[in-house]
Formats: C-alpha cells, structure tokens, sequence
C-alpha cells in the first residue's frame, strides 16, 4: 500500500508478558476501558514469550505480534533475558520492545535501553493513571508511529 | 659513664707503662751504684735524672692503672708526681733551691746540669701536668677527664719529641732552656712513650682529638721557638751593650795610660833639653799635673850618678834641700844603710810629689831589682820600658796589689850618653780607680790581667761595680786555667809594650737587663696553646655535637616525614631503615614485625649501598631462624632497647657467627612501641666499634614511638575502612531492601486500587450509600499508602544517592520548583514571593531542590485555607558570615512551639488527612538534607501568626566523597 497516510484506526497484535494475575486483568481492562480494539495476546512467564514470538511448541499457531509489552519480574526469564534474545534473532528484532513494569529503577531503565528497548513505562498504582497510560500508549504506537508490516 | 678502652688500647697503654718504668728503673739503679753509663749513657750527655726516673716509674703505674678501670687508686701516685714536677718548677722560679733535688740520691755527676740532680725545667713541667691529671682525673666529668688526658698526653708527647728531634738534628734549644739542665735522651724517649701511651688510652677518631694533638705540638714548638728567640734576642742586645760598656773604659784606660806615659816622656824631654834642673823646676813642670791627673803614683828624676861625682851630688843636693842627703840602698831585709863604692849610682833626686820622710829619696834604684831592672832595659834599649808587674809590699794589706815601674832614659843635651832615667811608679789600682772615676757604674767588674809574659794573667788592679745584690765574693779568676763566666767580655790592652787583657764580668745588676720576658712570652705562649687547645677542642666537639645533631634532626623529619607520605608498610620499612642507617655509623638493619601468627617476621632488611653483609644477610632472612630467641626476641620481650658494642660478647644471639664472620662489631636493637605493646623491633648493626650513645637512643627510641603511632594508625584506619564497608554494605542490603520492599508492596497495592475503581465502575450502582462509602475508604487508603511508599522511597534514596556539589544559583532553583509546584500553587491561590537577589550556594542541586520542594509546599498546603486574608509565601535570604541562611515565610497557621522539634520527626503530623493532606515526611526529608550539607535547619512561629522555616548551609563547604551513586 502507497502513501503516508496514517491508519487511525489500526488495530495491532500486542504481545503481553505479565506474571501477575490482577496486573493481567488490569491491564486489559484499561485497554478495554479505553476503547481500543487492539488484541491482546498474553504469556506468564519469559519462556513462553519466547515460544510465542518464535512460533514453537504451544504457539506454533501464533501470530507475528506488532508491540511486546514486558514485565521484568518474570519466572523462568525476566522481561530483561527476553529483550535481549529478541535483539539478538534477526526476525525478532524488528519489534519494538516496551517495557512496563512496577519497577522505578535507574538501573533497570538504563539497562533496558542499553538492550534496545524501545520504551520504558511504569504501572501507575491508581487505575485511572493507568487508563491514561495505555491511551498514551495508543496514541504513539498505533496511531503516531509507523511500523513495519508482517511477513516481509 | 667512663668509658673503657679497647683492648688494643689497653694492650699500648701496658706496652708504654712497661717500657718507661723499665727505663726509669735502670736509671735509678744507675744512680744507686753510680754507674753513669746507665744513667747517661753518653758521658757527654745530660743524664736522666733520679727525681725524673722516679716521677717516670710512678706516673707509668699511674697511667696503667687508669687505662684499666674506671676508678683508678691515681691519688697517691699523682699527688707525688704533682708535688716533684711543681716544687720543681717553683724552684727554677724562683731560683731557691728546697733541697729536693738531691733529697734520695746525691748527685755525683752533673754534666750539663745547672743545679745538682736537679731536672730539666721542661721535664718539671710535663710531670706537673701529668699529676695534675692523674691527681683529677677521678674528679672530673667524662668529657672533661677526656679533655685533660688529651692534653696531659699531648703536652707530654710534644716535649718529649721535639727533644728527641733536637737531639736527631743536634738543635739544642729543642731540649735546652737558657743554662738550666738539659733534657736528656732518656727523658724525652719516655716523655715521648708515655705521651703516646696516655694519647692511645682512649683515642676516637674524633677531629677534636688530631686538633688538640696539633695545637699542642704546634704550641710547643712555637713557645720553645718564642722562648729562645726572645732569649736569643736578648743575649744579643746583651752581647752589644756589653761590648759597649767594656770598650769604654778599656778605651779610656789606653788613653790615660799611654797619656801618663807621654807626660813621662815629655818630662824626660824637658830635662833632655835643659841641662840640669833643679827640684823646684822638677816639681813645677812635672809634678803637681802628674801626681793628681795621671794617676802616676811617683814621679822621680834618676839621675846617673859615677862614683867620682858622688860627693859632689850629695853636696849638691844637701845644701839645695838644706837637709842631708845621702845615696842610700836597701838591705834585703829591708834596713837602709850607705850605699857601698860602686862605679855607677842611680840615685833618685827629685821625687814628685814629695814625701816627707821618704826614704826613698836618695835611694839607690841600683839596690833595688824590680826597678832597676826596668831602668837597666831602658837604658839598654834607648826608650821607655814598663817593668812587669810588682807586688806593692806597701799596699801589702790589699792583697796582691800589682805597681809598674816606668823608666824613661835621657840623653845628654848635645847627644853622647844617657844621663838618668826619668821614672814613674804607675799605682795600677790607683790608676785604675782614677780614670774610670768620671763615669758612671754600669755594673760592670772589671779585672785587668797583665798576660804579656803569663797567658793566664796577672791580676794587676780591679773595680768592683756596685751592682752587687746580697754577700759578694771575688772569685779569684784566671784567664785560662779555669773557666770565665759566659756572661763575661774580654777586651785586650796593649799599653807600652806590655799587653794586657781587661775581663768584665757583669753584676746581678748587669744581668738585671736580661728580664723575665722570654719567660713570660713562654709561659703566655703556652697558656695561649693550651687555651687554644681548649677551645678547639670545644669548637670541634660543638660541630661535631652540631652535626650529630643535625643527623639526629635528619632522622627525626625524615622519619616523620615518611610516616606522613602514607607509603605502604614495606616502603615505609625499608625507608626508615635507610634513613638511620644515612644519618648514623648502622650500615645494616633490620625491620622486623609481628605477625598475625605471633611470630616476628622481616619486614624489610637494608643494607647501605656500598656495603655487603653476605652471611649476615642470609643468616638474617633464613626461615629456620627462630628470632624469638635472639636480640630481637629478647627486645620484643623486654619492650627495652638492647645495645651491644662488642658483638662477639653476646650469649646467644643467633646470627652472632654470620656478624663476626662478615666483621660487624656492634649492633643495636630498639622496639617500636604501640602504648605497651611492642610490635616491633628495629636493629641496626656496624662494623666499627660504637660505644653506647645515650642521645642517639633517645633519637631512635622517639623514632621507634612515631613508627608505632604510625603502626596504630593504620591499624585504625583498616579498621574503620573494615566498619566503613560493613556500613555500605549494610546499607546496601537495607537500601535494596526497602527499594524491593518499595516495588513489590506496589504490585498488590494497584490491584486492591484498580479492583477498587472496577468495582465502582461495574457495580457502582448496585451498591448502597454506605457500599460506596466503603469502596471511596478503601480508595483513601491506597492512595495513602502509596505516598508513604514514595516517601519511604524518596528516604531511602536520601541516603543512597550523593550528587556531586555544584554551585546553584538559588534564583533559578526557586523558579524551576516554583514552576514544578504550579498547578498546587495555582488551585491554593497563594501568593508567592521570591525575595532577590537569593546567593549562589555550593550544594547537591538535586537535594536542594527536594528541600524547597518540600519547604514551600508545606508553606503553600497551611496557608491555601486561610480565612479573611490571601495566603502569602515568601522565600528569601540572610547572609551570616559562616554560612547562607535561606528561609520561607508563610503567613499561614503557624505552629505551636511545643511542636516545633517533633515536627521534622518522620511521619510525625500535626493535623489529620481531612484537614491537610500530607505523609508527615517532608520536614524529615528537608532536615536531611540540610544535615548532610553540615547545615542547620530551625523554626520561627507561633499559632495564627504564621511560620518561618529557616535553614543555614555553610560557606566552606566540604564536600564529602561519597560511595558511587547508585539508584
């Protein structure tokens, strides 16, 4: 498709990689909340983010995400392990990784983006932070920036 | 402390002592059986005399034993030889004789001594010198019993080798003063041996020593020099003044005598030119002139009588005198009778001056040898001829009283034959006495020999000067067979023929000129040298005192100076032993320590460059040495320094083979001290001998209390970097601790909030007044607690994090946080003010804006409800001279003053959350901040009046390095 123009109304595959249950059910009830159409694929732990993105095992069926969205404090491995094996498969690293995560650590967001991550967010305590967040997050990722299409 | 000789030194002192009592031994036994060759050896030498012998033997016992102990029985000894030496001097002093000269032994020989058994004078004064030491020398201060055994020995050693060179070189005023005794070979060998000895008891290498030594010899030599030089000088001027003084008279004796004896001629002439004369022209033309000036005792006119004449001249001649004359001779006896037939007379006719009752006139001269035996030479010989010399029977009672007969022949008016003799009894002593009557007395005795037939000389006539102190005698003198005074001039006077030799003796009033002055000049010179010797021994022992202070000072700073560079323990071992080894005789040492296990260990082992110590060395460092049995040990164990200046003495030293094998001689060990506890020993060890150094201790023992302060600083400062990262890292664990408690108390808390808000969302409506009561509570509560988790967070960062200082202009800093609190200052409605110009401080930018942050937002928070009146903030700022003081007023509620300290506690509020939000933490977190920049934070307020928070921040700042920022 030629032309710039942006598509408004996109609708994105987001990889979610959250270990916590009502982090989880929070996070997806903001984007509901906020009226985005967006689908939300999520994972409990860094190993079966890794399977996701690399179409194995249990995920064999799944699709390309757009977005990863990373916790850091994962079991198996944190959002840290996972951005940097992305980085490292030459398919993967094209998508853009954002972390989100409680952690308010200078280290943590220096590392981050030391392993080309492409975004450092903070869970915000009070819901309607949140809601504002992931509005925030809609506006530059699927409707500001440009990025690639699948498959190609 | 006395110190002791070594052993060679003592071996020279045995070896000396020996010799010279040896010496002085024979030379008494010499004297005892009046064998000279003991004595003199020579027989033209001077020998050595008893007193001296004896002086020699005690003094050499004396000096032996004082080399041997410390103490040394020298009281006796020296007091005699003191007494001997002194009495002595004083003797040639004062020329009195106290009889000690010959007080053992008579003195059967004297060559070349002024006084029976008297010794030489310089003799005299080395012993007096040696017993005032020996006499002292228990007395005296280390230092000083040292200096006066320099000198004894020097003063000893000088005399007796510039004897010795003089006798070499045949120069006798080395060992010859004046006429006094000479030194004798003997003498001046064992002055020279007992010098030595004396010199070798404790000789150092001190420069002090060599320029006592020099100075002495040095002074010696000039004082002899000054001494005969004067002396020399003297004689001299002496010798001139006495050739002067005899001349004169000799000079005026020649030309009266050979005046008298022209008169005579002249006398002889007149009656030559005049046929006959009578007794009146006789007396007027010859005789008053003669008798008074000419010192001619008699004048007689002989004329040559025949037998045939003689009536005639009797004739003649009585009725002229009106008396009666006849020609007369003598008898042998002496008796007068008529003079018998003979074919000549020579009777004496005129007599000037004229005697009454002179048998004499009329007297046949024939009959009388003496004078006729002059008359018949100057008959035969046709001139005047003096007679030999007669022995006066008239002046009998003045002893020997030598008259002349002169006897001049007179022709005949026309020639032909002589007719008489003119004749002259010359008085010699009459004479004598007459012409030097004029001049004044120059102390001179003047003795006239007629030596014309008899070298030895005839005495004819005498002057006694009356320059004679005391009892005087004339010695009866001769010319050749017996020895003239030295002191005396010969003058010779040929007067008519005869030849004759005047001696002038000097009286004690001539030789009054020879002053004391070359003594004094000697006894000045040589108070000079030992004067100087004093005071170059002091001045060398100050410099060598200065520069042992100076090393003492080197090692001091340089110590202290290393201590300070803060070099690690094995630099600092090794530079501290380099240091003592620079500045001190150790060239090899020791550092050693005690290690974790107890046991010492070598720290640092030096030697000085230069030098090596193989065996030492490797004995030193071998593991298998067990120290704790050595000096070291001994030295830890004590905690007391340890000196050993004779290595090879100690008992158990372990490397003591490995040290004398490599040819150190003594060692010192000292400990480094941590209050009581040793911790370590230093030893220092060299190969010169070094005998205990009380001042060189204290410098190392200061040393050693520096180093042991140091030790302990540093002990203390791995302390408290030991307590310091067990601080870190406790705050480390606690810091991540409450940053992990921080983040995972968030997770939860968002759930309870956002299920909260679901809930209100969802099933809002369902609910009652009092179900959403409920849910806003528990809304509340999330909100509450997540501030007091970033509170907490914002603490714990405090703490943690240290931006480095930078200069902050307040200004600006006020603005940017103003405009950080816009929206809160806004929707309260505040007024706020910032008062220009506010300083630049040097702070932590980051933390200062926290403080204000906090500081005017509580200002802002308690005065956004005022009632009647618009809230208003001020921030402004007073310049104290130590510090910045900035405040910030608020015209709000203000504060009870018994709250103000517990309000800057943490969490601690004064109002509930309905009547002003807050955690109750920032007043924490503001004081903080001010504490850790050393600043002060206090308060100004009262209820109702509003509140004014000040804080200070120091101008000299010092910012603390902190740990690494970490976050």
């Amino acid at each position: 498709m030629n032309g710039q123009t942006p598509d408004t109304a996109r609708i994105l595959d987001i990889l979610l990689a959250e270990d916590n249950e009502a982090d989880v059910k929070i996070a997806l009830r903001a984007f509901e909340k906020a009226g985005l159409k967006h689908v939300i694929h999520v994972v409990r732990d860094g190993q079966e983010a890794l399977d996701f993105l690399r179409q194995t095992g249990r995920h064999s069926q799944a699709p390309r995400p757009d977005v990863v969205l990373l916790d850091i404090q994962m079991p198996k491995l944190t959002g840290l392990q996972v951005l940097e094996e992305m980085k490292r498969d030459p398919e993967l690293r094209r998508i853009p990784a954002v972390m989100l995560t409680s952690s308010r650590n200078e280290g943590d967001i220096r590392t981050s983006y030391s392993s080309y991550a492409s975004g450092f967010m903070q869970k915000p305590i009070a819901f309607e932070d949140f809601e504002k967040l992931v509005e925030g997050f809609n506006r530059y990722w699927a409707e500001i920036s440009r990025l690639p299409k699948k498959g190609s | 402390m006395n110190t002791t000789p070594s052993k060679t030194q003592q071996l020279i002192v045995s070896i000396g002592a020996l010799s010279v009592s040896c010496i002085a031994l024979v030379v008494m036994t010499g004297w005892l059986t009046r064998d000279s060759t003991l004595t003199q050896i020579h027989a033209e030498w001077a020998p050595m005399q008893f007193n001296a012998a004896l002086c020699f033997l005690l003094g050499s016992i004396a000096i032996h034993m004082e080399s041997r102990s410390s103490r040394p029985p020298t009281l006796l000894l020296g007091s005699i030889v003191l007494t001997v030496g002194a009495l002595t001097v004083l003797q040639y002093a004062l020329a009195f004789n106290f009889g000690l000269d010959e007080l053992f032994v008579r003195a059967h020989f004297h060559t070349k001594t002024s006084h029976p058994g008297r010794m030489a004078p310089g003799t005299a004064f080395c012993f007096t010198a040696l017993g005032i030491y020996l006499v002292a020398c228990v007395h005296l201060t280390q230092h000083l019993a040292r200096l006066g055994r320099l000198l004894a020995g020097a003063i000893l050693f000088s005399f007796g080798i510039i004897a010795l060179i003089g006798y070499a070189l045949g120069i006798e005023q080395a060992y010859a003063w004046e006429e006094y005794t000479r030194m004798s070979v003997l003498t001046a060998s064992a002055l020279t041996i007992l010098g030595t000895a004396l010199l070798a008891s404790r000789w150092s290498r001190d420069r002090a020593y060599k320029a006592v030594l020099v100075v002495t010899l040095a002074g010696t030599v000039l004082s002899l020099a000054a001494l005969h030089l004067n002396r020399g000088a003297e004689l001299l001027a002496f010798r001139a003044r006495l050739s002067l003084d005899s001349s004169l008279p000799v000079w005026i004796l020649q030309k009266d005598a050979g005046m008298a004896l022209r008169y005579l001629q002249s006398a002889g002439a007149f009656i030559e030119s005049s046929q006959e004369i009578t007794a009146e022209e006789f007396e007027r033309f010859i005789g008053k002139v003669a008798g008074d000036v000419l010192s001619v005792a008699q004048y007689e006119w002989v004329p040559l009588v025949s037998q045939e004449n003689r009536k005639t001249f009797e004739d003649d001649i009585s009725s002229e005198s009106g008396g009666t004359y006849m020609i007369h001779e003598k008898n042998p006896d002496g008796s007068l009778r008529v003079a018998a037939d003979r074919p000549s007379y020579y009777p004496v006719k005129y007599m000037v001056p004229a005697q009454r009752h002179s048998s004499r006139l009329g007297l046949d001269l024939s009959s009388e040898p003496g004078s006729f035996a002059t008359i018949r030479s100057a008959l035969e010989r046709g001139r005047l001829t003096v007679s030999s010399p007669i022995i006066s029977h008239t002046q009998a009672r003045a002893g020997q009283r030598r008259i002349y007969y002169a006897a001049y022949p007179v022709r005949a008016p026309q020639g032909g034959g002589y007719i008489g003799i003119v004749g002259g009894i010359v008085d010699t002593q009459g004479f004598l006495d007459r012409s030097l009557a004029g001049l004044p007395d120059t102390g001179l005795d003047l003795f006239i020999f007629d030596t014309t037939e008899d070298p030895d000389g005839i005495l004819i006539a005498q002057s006694i000067s009356k320059g004679h102190r005391g009892h005087f005698e004339t010695r009866p003198y001769r010319l050749r067979s017996q020895p003239l005074p030295s002191t005396s001039a010969l003058q010779t006077l040929p007067i008519a023929g005869r030849t004759y030799t005047v001696l002038c003796v000097p009286t004690e009033r001539y030789m009054l000129q020879f002053t004391a002055l070359p003594w004094i000049a000697l006894i000045v010179s040589y108070g000079m040298t030992v004067s100087t010797a004093f005071f170059i021994y002091w001045l060398t022992d100050r410099s060598d005192h200065l520069k042992r202070a100076k090393r003492f000072l080197e090692i001091q700073t340089g110590v202290g100076r290393l201590l300070q560079e803060e070099n690690s323990l094995g630099d600092i071992a090794r530079g501290v032993l380099q240091i003592l080894c620079r500045n001190s005789p150790w060239s090899v040492g020791g550092f050693w320590l005690v290690g974790p296990s107890g046991l010492l260990y070598c720290s640092a082992f030096w030697i000085s460059p230069g030098h090596q110590y193989r065996r030492f060395e490797s004995a030193s460092l071998s593991p298998d040495c067990r120290h704790d049995q050595s000096l070291i040990g001994r030295i830890w164990k004590s905690g007391h320094h340890e000196w050993i200046p004779d290595i090879s003495k100690t008992p158990d030293s372990l490397r003591r083979e490995a040290a004398v094998a490599d040819g150190i001689s003594s060692g010192i060990g000292f400990p480094i001290h941590i209050r009581n506890r040793v911790v370590g020993v230093i030893d220092l060890y060299s190969r010169a001998h070094q005998e205990p150094d009380l001042e060189l201790l204290h410098v190392l023992a200061a040393a050693g209390t520096a180093i042991g302060q140091y030790l302990l600083r540093l002990e203390a400062v791995s302390r408290l970097e030991e307590q310091r990262q067990d601080l870190e890292r406790v705050n480390l664990e606690l810091d991540s601790f409450v940053y992990t408690a921080s983040h995972d108390l968030r997770a939860p808390l968002r759930a309870i909030g956002s299920f909260a808000d679901f809930l209100e969302q969802d099933h809002g409506p369902k609910l009652d007044a009092q179900g959403r009561d409920y849910l806003s509570e528990i809304k509340k509560g999330v909100r509450r607690m997540a501030a007091l988790i970033d509170d907490l967070l914002t603490l714990s960062r405090l703490s943690r994090i240290h931006n480095p200082y930078e200069n902050v202009e307040m200004t600006s800093l006020a603005k940017e946080v103003l405009d950080r609190l816009g929206f809160d200052i806004d929707s309260s409605g505040v007024e706020v003010v910032v008062h220009d110009p506010l300083p630049t401080i040097r702070c932590d930018r980051i933390k200062m804006g926290e403080l204000l942050i906090n500081l005017i937002g509580n200002a802002v928070k308690y005065s956004s409800k005022l009632s009647g009146r618009r809230g208003r903030v001020e921030i402004g700022y007073l310049d104290r001279d130590a510090e910045h003081v900035l405040y910030v007023r608020d015209n709000g509620i203000g504060i009870e003053p018994k709250y103000h300290e517990q309000i800057f506690g943490m969490f601690k509020r004064l109002h509930t959350q309905e009547e002003y939000e807050g955690t109750g933490a920032g007043l924490s977190i503001v004081k903080r901040i001010v504490e850790e920049h050393r600043g002060r934070v206090w308060l100004e307020s009262s209820p109702g009046k509003g509140s004014t928070f000040f804080f200070s921040i120091p101008k000299n700042i010092i910012e603390r390095p902190g740990p690494e920022n970490r976050s």
